[in-house]
């Protein structure tokens, strides 16, 4: 394996390069986060990529102009080269924006960057009180049930069953203050940075980056420009959980559901007629399981409005940017990703950077490296809303419609699906199998190859050079041949 | 002392209730072949105001079907959740959705079924009969109770101390704050109950009766409002609302 020193002379954390053609690429973490988070995949990218990695620390509290400044310093006393490649997560995308204004750049690739800001910098206030609120509410409901040997109800004595529903609702009461607790340690510290300013939709930095002379700039300037897009595995279920423990999304959000079934069971116990309807002391266990029961109903909901303003989670997100944000704007290209959450995308990315390195910003594998398991082409990545003659989808990558509403994606368990905002709409049914690609051939056929590279399901429209599959608006994917006539289509009727 | 003697009877009440989750543990029952004594649409609206009374945040609208029927050794009360969308546009669904709760005569208890038939949890009730008296009053309000009626008002709260408008209004004060009940004096039906606590109210609930064949009256709609305990000033508003009532209970 090669060996990587850190040139700590330099305190840029500039990974030293191993062999004169290597070109210098700089990884950026984003806010609250640090410049070993990169570690993992940079390792790995400069022992397949012609790369001098650098990872530098950034000063992650402050806007994105003083971050940028602090960048262009060190890239100055280091003499970076003007070809230099910037890899920017989050934040760091927006940095290197604003650091090509200061310096020649060779190329920029985001990940899971805010371009069009991030409306969690406005709401995670109001997120977090909403969770600390439902356990404080938890705690009150265990008391009234005699949970505390200090009420008036003390001396109730509960049956051994009784003390298991006690403690369900006391793990769910765990649970949110595990989340609230994540907000507490990783995000709430930004809630006082004088980055947070720049982070939010409609900002002047943002503004001023987005903004017609600078996109200009930008296309002269850094030709190569790539978004890496990022939409998190159902991204609805579990939403606190994707943004500050996704290990734990299916598992948090079924808590919630046992949860809610439970608290039911105990406000239908106390109800109208089991119980008088002026009953004070059931009506007031009443209310205070509704009151539970409704936040615990719109957890998703919260969330989602506070990522998108959409309380609907009819916005895609990576757990904290929505979807549509983080489009490298402008002309230049962006690649789309189903899967990984925000916390988790630069270990996660790895072949998928490898593959955008290579392919969109002109990077050179290194000499008896591996390309990526399954890739031998390296293939280039589909575009935003059609896979044309010869292109591909591996796992977890996907196609969406323009507006976002629909994607088609290669899972990783072998099927080829395509969601909309209710979820999966049609599939291919191949799920079980071992993935390999989907792909849409030049000959005109849609096939889903298995890993071994047997082909298990097709369109069966061969024969037809020139064909484009289109994931569209209206939810439908489409098959079109050169004259723009359809020859296929999903689902059917 | 009226409260304390409730309190006693909440004691025996809670001292038999245990609840399990007994996850996927035993199929779907069928239900009773016996035509339903009652049966309604119960709808619960609920949501955030503020100070004002403006709305600030509106909550799921909670919908069941809830249906009693007369079963060996008394009566049972099924409810099943409809399944509905979160919002008009959107993947959220609520988790509610075919879930139903069944309460049982005597010791069978309580049991809730999730959408595919599963049993996710039980709540044992083997007190329920013991108790019964005291806290089970039925759904439908019988015009030849009236002096029953009176009868528990005035063994729960004493004699009533003057009027509010026509209403009777009942007073008990014990260490959770004042409890105001007004009364519908020809029915002697509660109307509205006011709870202050601290000098606040806490707690205001108002009932609306509709009249059934047969010199009956069933709940229509309950609306309560909560004072959060934030400071804030905002309320949390639960309207209950039953439609499409049948049924022959009564006492």
């Amino acid at each position: 394996m090669r060996r990587i020193a850190l040139v700590a002379a330099l305190a840029l954390g500039f990974v030293q390069p191993a062999q004169a053609q290597d070109r210098l690429t700089v990884f950026l973490h984003g806010f609250n986060s640090n410049a070993g988070t990169w570690w993992g995949t940079a390792t790995r990218l400069q022992g397949r990529l012609q790369i001098a990695a650098a990872l530098p620390e950034l000063p992650w509290h402050v806007p994105f102009d003083a971050q940028a400044n602090h960048l262009n310093n060190l890239a100055n006393s280091a003499g970076a080269p003007a070809d230099t490649v910037i890899v920017g997560h989050s934040n760091g995308g927006l940095v290197a924006r604003q650091l090509s204004t200061k310096r020649p750049v060779g190329g920029i690739v985001s990940l899971g960057s805010a371009h069009l800001g991030a409306p969690l910098a406005h709401n995670i206030q109001g997120a977090a009180f909403h969770y600390l609120n439902t356990g404080q509410q938890l705690s009150t409901l265990l008391w009234l049930l005699g949970a505390s040997h200090t009420n008036q109800y003390s001396g109730i004595w509960f049956s051994s069953r009784m003390t298991l529903v006690r403690a369900a609702v006391a793990t769910l009461g765990a649970v949110l203050a595990h989340t609230v607790n994540d907000i507490a340690v990783n995000i709430w510290p930004i809630v006082t940075a004088p980055v947070l300013a720049d982070m939010k939709p409609g900002s002047a930095a943002l503004a001023s980056l987005n903004s017609g002379g600078n996109l200009g700039r930008e296309s002269a300037a850094v030709p190569r420009r790539v978004g890496m897009v990022f939409t998190a595995r159902d991204w609805w279920l579990g939403a606190p959980f994707v943004a500050g423990a996704p290990d734990k999304q299916y598992w948090g959000h079924g808590a919630v559901v046992e949860g809610i079934r439970g608290l039911e069971a105990i406000r239908a116990y106390f109800d109208y007629p089991n119980f008088a309807p002026w009953d004070g002391v059931a009506q007031n266990i009443r209310i205070q399981a509704s009151m539970i029961i409704s936040n615990l109903l719109v957890y998703n909901s919260v969330w989602c409005f506070a990522t998108t303003y959409d309380p609907s989670c009819s916005i895609s997100t990576d757990g904290v940017v929505p979807t549509p944000s983080q489009y490298f704007p402008g002309n230049a290209q962006n690649v789309g990703f189903y899967g990984p959450a925000h916390m988790l995308q630069k270990d996660a990315s790895a072949d998928a950077l490898y593959d955008v390195l290579i392919n969109r910003i002109g990077l050179r594998a290194r000499s008896g490296a591996p390309g990526n398991p399954g890739n031998p082409g390296n293939p280039g990545s589909p575009p935003a809303s059609t896979l044309s003659g010869g292109e591909r989808l591996y796992p977890d990558q996907f196609v969406r419609s323009p507006n976002g509403a629909y994607f088609l994606t290669y899972q990783m368990d072998g099927n080829l699906v395509l969601y909309g905002p209710e979820g999966a709409v049609w599939s291919s049914s191949t799920h079980g199998s071992s993935p390999g690609f989907a792909t849409m051939q030049g000959d005109g056929n849609l096939v889903v190859y298995r890993s071994d590279g047997v082909p298990i399901w097709a369109t069966d429209t061969p024969d037809i050079p020139g064909a484009e599959l289109r994931v569209q608006d209206d939810g439908y994917i489409v098959l079109y041949d050169s004259g723009n006539n359809v020859i296929w289509y999903a689902p059917n009727p | 002392m009226h409260g304390t003697r409730q309190s006693k009877g909440w004691r025996m009440a809670l001292a038999a209730v245990g609840l399990a989750w007994a996850r996927g543990s035993a199929a779907q029952e069928g239900a009773p072949a016996v035509s339903p004594m009652y049966s309604a649409e119960v709808v619960v609206e609920e949501s955030i105001v503020d100070a004002r009374g403006a709305v600030l945040e509106a909550r799921p609208t909670t919908r069941y079907r809830v249906v009693r029927r007369q079963v060996d050794g008394g009566v049972e009360t099924e409810m099943t959740f409809v399944a509905g969308r979160m919002f008009d546009k959107g993947p959220l669904r609520d988790p509610r959705g075919g879930m139903r709760i069944v309460r049982s005569p005597g010791s069978a208890g309580t049991q809730v079924y999730d959408e595919s038939g599963a049993l996710v949890a039980s709540l044992d009730d083997t007190a329920a009969a013991a108790v019964a008296g005291e806290r089970e009053t039925g759904v439908v309000f019988a015009d030849r109770d009236v002096s029953r009626r009176a009868a528990a008002l005035a063994r729960r709260h004493g004699q009533a101390r003057g009027r509010v408008g026509r209403r009777l209004r009942y007073v008990l004060a014990d260490r959770d704050g004042d409890t105001e009940t007004l009364v519908e004096p020809d029915t002697m039906l509660p109307a509205e109950i006011n709870v202050m606590k601290g000098g606040a109210l806490a707690l205001r609930t108002t009932f609306g009766y509709a009249r059934m064949p047969g010199g009956r009256w069933y709940l229509a709609s309950a609306r309560s409002e909560t004072a959060l305990t934030d400071g804030s000033g905002r309320r949390f508003v639960s309207k209950r609302t039953q439609i499409n009532v049948t049924g022959t209970e009564g006492r």
